[in-house]
């Protein structure tokens, strides 16, 4: 399915375009329930959908992609056009949306499906998958979980999550980086400015759908990407809910990371760990990491480096 | 002013019939579906067909808009000197009187099927049963195109 409509109509451009349709007598009844990205992922992959994936890029990111210098340049000559300004404000607040129930690609790392083809400014996505969970009953249940971009009202509880999960190794030196992390200025204290302003990078979250309630979600994972170089893109925050474990989440968001890299065009990944994170160690083998030859030793910590190269697409 | 809303007409423009050609090749030898939903007065199918001329892929296209759109888009194209310039040479207008009310108009070229569906977008179960009468089969690869319909309901 593919849809255009307006898009982020929460601040005064938006407040101004939905008074205008409810003068002309055709509100936009939707705007009532889905405002937000995380509102539209819900209403297209909650439970009782058949659709498993959606992208949202807004027009900006779509006019990079699909209009090439040679037709902008051709557009341009047809009529003079000066407001600039105004097409970006415009463009902001409306967007395709690409959503799909088509099973998620094979195995086969090149094969895509369009939807992800489309546009290769990222914009912001999200896919549903079921993991096995506990009702609170303790009954085994199957849970539906979705993988989506970081939201900004997610920012308390990925930084919580990020906080616990690293304390478990009760080391100074991981105190220090979470600390660091955190505080301001700290890649974790804005994730929006950190991760998703350079549109070659990316947060991704994990949320699990309440398994009692459809409406309320909880974050489980989570992963970011940073651009350490045009070819070379840095693992990092990757982080797993204990309760969540052994569920193959963490192997979820890597797989999405490996996606987003291909389609940047990356050709290497890196992981750092440190020497007592032997679980991520393993897990990064297990996905045919290769750790670096050397483990560099500072002061209070030694720190272990993992890559792997991507095929390109 | 104006100048921006041409602008913004056409990016929507390409980047629908992008997302359409992506979906079209990525089938390139099945029959596929395309249901566009408060189509109006688009006139993407028939810029479709002058491009498929040559690939031949199989194509049901269907559109579906209010009543008032429905019919108007029906009187345009059912105009002679309109449906040879808008539909590929030898295309025929099917007259099967069992074809449901909601369906206006069912076109049938040598690769390619156009209906044109007259239906309330915000009756779900009406909706149903219209692309069920346009003849939608559930198991074939299917592009919905909805531009400025999901959020108005």
């Amino acid at each position: 399915m593919v849809i255009y409509d307006p898009f982020q109509l929460s601040d005064m451009f938006g407040a101004t375009l939905q008074n205008y349709f409810a003068v002309k007598g055709c509100e936009l009844r939707a705007l009532r329930s889905f405002q937000t990205a995380k509102d539209h992922f819900h209403r297209f992959l909650g439970s009782t959908q058949a659709w498993t994936a959606c992208r949202i890029i807004d027009m900006n990111h779509v006019y990079e992609s699909c209009a090439n210098e040679e037709e902008k340049q051709r557009i341009q000559r047809l009529e003079a056009f000066d407001e600039f300004a105004d097409w970006i404000i415009c463009n902001a607040h409306y967007a395709i949306y690409l959503v799909t129930n088509v099973p998620r690609s094979p195995s086969s790392p090149q094969s895509f499906h369009w939807t992800q083809e489309f546009s290769s400014a990222r914009g912001m996505m999200a896919q549903r998958f079921s993991m096995c969970g506990l009702s609170e009953m303790q009954t085994a249940k199957s849970v539906p979980v979705i993988l989506r971009t970081f939201q900004v009202d997610d920012l308390n509880e990925v930084q919580k999550l990020f906080q616990s999960t690293h304390l478990e190794y009760q080391c100074k030196a991981v105190t220090r980086f979470v600390n660091h992390r955190l505080r301001k200025g700290g890649d974790m204290a804005d994730i929006t400015s950190s991760f998703l302003t350079d549109p070659k990078s990316h947060f991704w979250v994990v949320e699990a759908m309440g398994l009692d309630d459809e409406n309320c979600g909880s974050i489980i994972g989570c992963i970011g990407l940073k651009r350490r170089s045009d070819t070379t893109a840095e693992l990092c925050r990757l982080s797993v809910d204990p309760k969540w474990r052994r569920r193959g989440v963490a192997t979820k968001l890597v797989q999405a990371f490996e996606e987003f890299a291909m389609i940047q065009r990356y050709q290497h990944i890196v992981a750092d760990t440190i020497e007592t994170m032997e679980d991520a160690q393993r897990f990064y083998t297990s996905l045919k990491y290769t750790e670096a030859n050397n483990r560099q030793k500072f002061s209070t910590f030694t720190l272990v480096s993992f890559n792997k190269s991507i095929p390109s697409p | 002013m104006i100048s921006k809303i041409h602008r913004g007409y056409y990016l929507r423009h390409i980047s629908i019939s992008n997302c359409m050609n992506r979906f079209l090749n990525a089938h390139v030898n099945q029959p596929v579906q395309i249901l566009s939903l408060g189509a109006g007065f688009d006139t993407l199918y028939f810029q479709l067909m002058q491009q498929q001329y040559e690939t031949q892929q199989s194509i049901h296209f269907v559109e579906v808009d209010c009543k008032e759109i429905s019919e108007a888009k029906n009187e345009i194209i059912q105009r002679s000197e309109t449906f040879g310039k808008l539909f590929p040479d030898n295309s025929e207008m099917i007259t099967d009187h069992t074809l449901a009310t909601s369906i206006l108009a069912q076109i049938k070229s040598r690769h390619s099927i156009y209906t044109l569906c007259s239906c309330d977008l915000g009756d779900l179960s009406r909706l149903q049963s219209t692309v069920v009468s346009a003849g939608l089969l559930p198991n074939l690869p299917t592009l919905i195109l909805a531009e400025c319909v999901v959020v108005r309901d």
